[in-house]
């Protein structure tokens, strides 16, 4: 259940990131990164096979393009079943994070 | 989605992968050089912080295959060839590692069935024979000077043993006897065989048959029979061209005619030389045989003691009743002829199988044992070396399990990964194992009873590789149980993990474990090597330096005759000796019937004349040589008191012996040596009594080991003799310069002769112990081997311990520790685990010493100056395995240390 847990929230962080447009690997990283004020430092030996990972679940589309600077690299897209997902994950991670909020602040043992 | 898109095609995924690593690492040092980083300091940086690039890449390359190929990912098979390339990948990548562990199995496993199969072959595998536990020779027994020895037969006994006793289904007597095989045309040339004179009854005794025409019958033993001849497989097909005429066909040997009656099978070679004892003068394999017949002179001499007996046991007959009934026997032979006896003598049943491993069975079960700790040692290691690793790859194995990858299958690429190693391990050990039975082998030909029965047996290495495969499983879960942990950690922030104490603990009681078993047997090498430096220095009685030897062998017509063909054997000798004298490379020469030291020797007894022993006292034994006037010359053999023989010791001459010390002390003990000179004595093999003309210094007959023993020497020139091995000194000094001379003069005699076993008499020394010598090197090889391996593994730990800790010691140099207290912290850490197992190591040693103490000669098995010297020895070399890391922990810099993490 933890793993299910740590894996999925790494999931939901990656979609959340390209939600607003195509990023490459190094960007996700980054963005997870500095959203979470680092606090999540996600290594790549975690980050890229969870994006192939996704990828290969059709959640996420890759393509070849240029970045601003002119590099060649890799970028990564949501797809139309991995915005859906992303909406229910959001819903479903936050109804588990209050869960647990409510528990571990609760003043008194029933 | 489109159908299909350009670039993702399969070939290109490892380029694709690639470049979007590269991509990514250099946005990372873009990152960190805005931060104010040098470009240097911020791809050293990203690369640690990266970590293992290969690692992430394999995983990324499995995922995209693995979407290519879902149906085989369901199989389960995907993944398994992918472990196997990640696996030969990881040998790759880190060569230093792989080879250690390939090499540490390889050695191991070599080992293991190396010693499996040579004490399979010799100790457990049974005699090539029908039921061969109830094969059993039969001994005589008697005391001979103070202890009991083992003695053949007469051949007057064995008749009446024979009809007396109940207990054998069949039983049966042979004899070693070479023969010359004579070519059947001029151009085929003569062969010497080896061959046995033997009762028609041993092939019903061995219960084997020939393959080609008939075995003796009774009738082929009486005296008078036509003369029948079997011969071996082997012997047919070389000589006879596998013709299947040959049986009814008339061969001459040693010039006489014999009807080739039958061929015995593959592999039948009995007598076997190495599996008898060795003064009975048997020949590796024999491979011709002759039936046994008993002259009228030969049933009289009950004192005489040259026949070997073999015999079957009854069914339902236990080995002890037969024992019984055969001392029985001789007891009621002892009332008869008390004279023909020497004291206590009885008999001595031992079962084939013992009888021809007896000499070497305890030395057979100590290699093994040496074997099985070195390859315990090597597998301790191996799993040291997986565990250090696995710690190695916390991150990586973390990561894995962060990404769900189930623990079987984490577990499946580790145990493929070692499987890898273990397969070429086992592969090379497989190698090194067939060569080192052919090497040792080698190493002491015809000196390994059963040698013949030694195969790499394919069972054996089937056993190897089954516990090659089971030690990759049980390495993969111990690597794979190291390596799980602490994953929250890992994904949050990066951080690497320390190992848990838990399995330090295991790891450093690994390392004990084979200091203590890397002791043992370094104490047991030890102990072999003392004891056989003082075998080397015995002196033997005889002074071999510069001196060639070389057998020569008179062909025998018909039956051993002296007393018609005596003078023909006299003449030659003298003649083949004066040739050699006259010749201007060669000092000194003389010959001897049995070298000293080669295994043959043969017994008889005495008998002072004055004072005559009470009547009914046995005769006391002694060992027998026939030499020639120049054999105490030419082998320096000193004479203590008289003369030895010359010129007036002829067959005119008074009969003359001259005995040795030991002789001389144990008949006269109280007289000076010099008065013995002018006695008489009686001697077994001779009617008359012989005069004491001399005493020779004592000469160790039988082996180094043994105190010598009572012997005599009879002259040729008065006892003829067929066989003589001579002994040529060179002039030079180097005794191969005279091997010219002796062929010249030897061909010169008699063209049809040659020399046989020519080798310098030093040789006859050293190959005398080579069997120790050879025990010896093979236990310190071994030993060292042990060593080597408990010191990597030592190391290992040790290294590996402060790699975890080096974020602890750069704090602690940062607060001011010096560098030595930075050592002694390491060496602590060493120093309990080296005197832990020095401790338990010297105990084990302590306590299976005393298997060692039939091995050893005048070596105390307890020897202090052996245990501390091997105590010391493994100190300084445990204190150098520990130098190398502690040195590099005085290395490490606080700032880089701390940033490490």
């Amino acid at each position: 259940m933890a793993n299910d847990l740590v894996t999925g929230t790494l999931e939901l962080l990656i979609l959340k990131a390209v939600a607003w447009g195509p990023r490459h690997g190094y960007g996700i990283g980054k963005w997870i990164r500095d959203t979470t004020d680092h606090f999540v430092d996600v290594p790549e030996g975690v980050l890229y096979p969870a994006l192939y990972r996704l990828e290969r679940k059709g959640l996420l589309s890759e393509s070849w393009g240029e970045t601003d600077t002119g590099r060649r690299a890799k970028f990564y897209a949501l797809t139309r079943e991995g915005r859906a997902h992303l909406k229910a994950e959001i819903v479903r991670w936050s109804d588990f994070a209050g869960a647990v909020r409510t528990a571990i602040t609760a003043t008194q043992r029933s | 989605m489109p159908r299909f898109r350009l670039g993702e095609s399969v070939p290109n995924a490892t380029h694709e992968v690639d470049e979007e690593m590269r991509f990514h690492f250099d946005m990372r040092v873009q990152e960190l050089m805005a931060k104010g980083m040098s470009r240097e300091d911020a791809e050293r940086e990203a690369r640690t912080v990266f970590g293992d690039s290969a690692t992430i890449e394999h995983e990324l390359l499995v995922e995209r295959e693995g979407r290519n190929r879902d149906w085989l990912r369901r199989l389960g098979l995907a993944e398994l060839n992918s472990d196997f390339r990640f696996g030969w990948r990881a040998v790759r990548r880190n060569p230093i590692f792989a080879a250690t562990v390939i090499l540490t199995f390889a050695l191991g496993i070599a080992g293991a069935i190396a010693g499996f199969t040579i004490v399979n072959g010799v100790l457990l595998r049974p005699l090539p024979y029908p039921e061969p536990s109830r094969l059993t020779m039969i001994w005589s027994q008697a005391e001979l000077n103070g202890s009991m020895v083992t003695l053949p037969m007469s051949i007057p006994n064995f008749v009446d043993v024979e009809a007396r006793a109940r207990s054998f289904s069949a039983m049966a007597a042979f004899r070693a006897w070479p023969f010359t095989l004579q070519g059947r045309t001029p151009d085929e040339e003569n062969l010497t065989i080896q061959g046995a004179r033997v009762s028609p009854a041993l092939f019903d005794v061995l219960a084997v048959r020939p393959f080609m025409g008939r075995a003796f019958s009774a009738d082929d033993a009486r005296d008078g029979a036509a003369p029948v001849v079997m011969i071996g497989a082997d012997l047919w097909r070389r000589r006879f061209a596998s013709s299947r005429d040959i049986i009814g066909q008339t061969i001459t040997l040693s010039g006489a005619s014999y009807t080739l009656v039958g061929v015995m099978p593959d592999g039948f070679a009995f007598p076997r030389g190495a599996e008898l004892p060795g003064p009975m003068q048997f020949a590796p394999r024999t491979e011709l045989w002759t039936p046994f017949v008993f002259t009228d002179r030969e049933l009289q001499q009950r004192g005489t003691e040259n026949i070997a007996v073999v015999g079957r046991l009854a069914p339902s007959v236990a080995r002890e009743t037969a024992d019984e009934e055969v001392n029985a026997v001789v007891d009621q032979l002892v009332q008869q002829f008390p004279q023909s006896f020497a004291p206590r003598a009885g008999a001595d049943l031992t079962a084939i199988g013992a009888q021809a491993t007896a000499s070497v069975r305890k030395g057979l079960w100590l290699l093994l044992s040496a074997v099985s700790l070195v390859l315990v040692i090597a597998l301790a290691n191996i799993a040291n070396l997986m565990v250090a690793r696995a710690k190695g790859r916390t991150h990586e194995l973390t990561i894995r399990r962060a990404l769900g990858a189930s623990r079987l299958r984490v577990l499946r690429q580790l145990a493929t990964e070692n499987a890898v190693l273990a397969a070429i391990g086992a592969a090379i050990g497989s190698v090194i194992a067939v060569a080192s039975v052919r090497w040792i082998l080698r190493q002491i030909p015809n000196g390994l009873p059963r040698a013949d029965d030694v195969v790499v047996d394919w069972r054996v290495v089937l056993v190897a590789f089954a516990a090659t495969a089971i030690a990759a499983l049980v390495f993969g879960l111990a690597s794979a149980s190291a390596g799980q942990g602490e994953e929250l950690d890992v994904v949050r922030a990066g951080t690497r993990s320390s190992g848990t104490h838990r399995h330090h603990m295991g790891r450093r009681a690994l390392v004990v474990l084979e200091i203590a078993m890397s002791l043992v047997l370094l104490s047991g090498a030890g102990l072999l090597v003392r004891s056989y430096i003082k075998l080397v220095n015995v002196p033997a009685g005889f002074g071999p330096a510069g001196s060639m030897t070389a057998r020569v062998s008179l062909p025998m017509t018909g039956r051993f005759d002296p007393v018609r063909d005596g003078p023909g054997w006299m003449q030659f000798f003298d003649e083949y000796e004066q040739r050699l004298k006259s010749d201007p490379t060669i000092a000194v020469v003389g010959a001897v019937s049995a070298l000293p030291l080669a295994g043959a020797t043969e017994f008889t007894t005495f008998q002072l004349v004055d004072p005559p022993p009470p009547d009914g006292t046995r005769r006391p034994g002694a060992s027998y040589q026939v030499v020639t006037s120049g054999w105490f010359d030419a082998a320096r053999v000193p004479m203590l008191a008289g003369r030895a023989f010359d010129s007036r010791d002829n067959a005119q001459g008074v009969p003359a012996v001259v005995v040795s010390r030991a002789l001389a002390e144990r008949a006269w003990p109280t007289v000076p040596l010099a008065e013995i000179v002018g006695r008489q004595i009686n001697v077994g093999v001779r009617s008359v009594p012989q005069t004491i003309i001399g005493v020779a210094g004592d000469v160790h007959q039988n082996s180094l080991d043994q105190p010598p023993g009572p012997s005599m020497y009879l002259v040729h020139t008065q006892y003829p003799y067929p066989v003589f091995s001579m002994v040529v000194r060179a002039r030079s000094g180097n005794a191969n310069d005279v091997l010219p001379a002796m062929r010249r003069e030897l061909r010169a005699l008699n063209a049809s002769l040659a020399l046989r076993d020519a080798k310098p008499f030093v040789n006859v020394r050293n190959e005398s112990i080579a069997r120790q010598r050879f025990g010896m090197v093979l236990t310190s090889v071994f030993a060292g081997a042990a060593l080597l391996l408990a010191m990597v593994g030592l190391y290992g730990v040790i290294a590996t311990g402060i790699v975890q800790r080096t974020r602890e010691i750069g704090v602690r140099v940062a607060l001011g520790a010096s560098r030595g207290s930075v050592l002694a912290t390491v060496f602590r850490e060493g120093a309990w685990m080296v005197s832990l197992g020095v401790a338990i190591g010297a105990a084990g040693a302590f306590a299976t010493s005393r298997v060692l103490r039939g091995q050893l000669f005048d070596a105390d098995a307890t020897d202090p100056t052996v245990f501390i010297a091997i105590v010391a020895i493994t100190t300084v070399v445990a204190l150098v395995a520990m130098a190398v890391p502690a040195w590099r922990a005085t290395r490490i810099d606080p700032i880089i240390a701390l940033r490490a993490n």
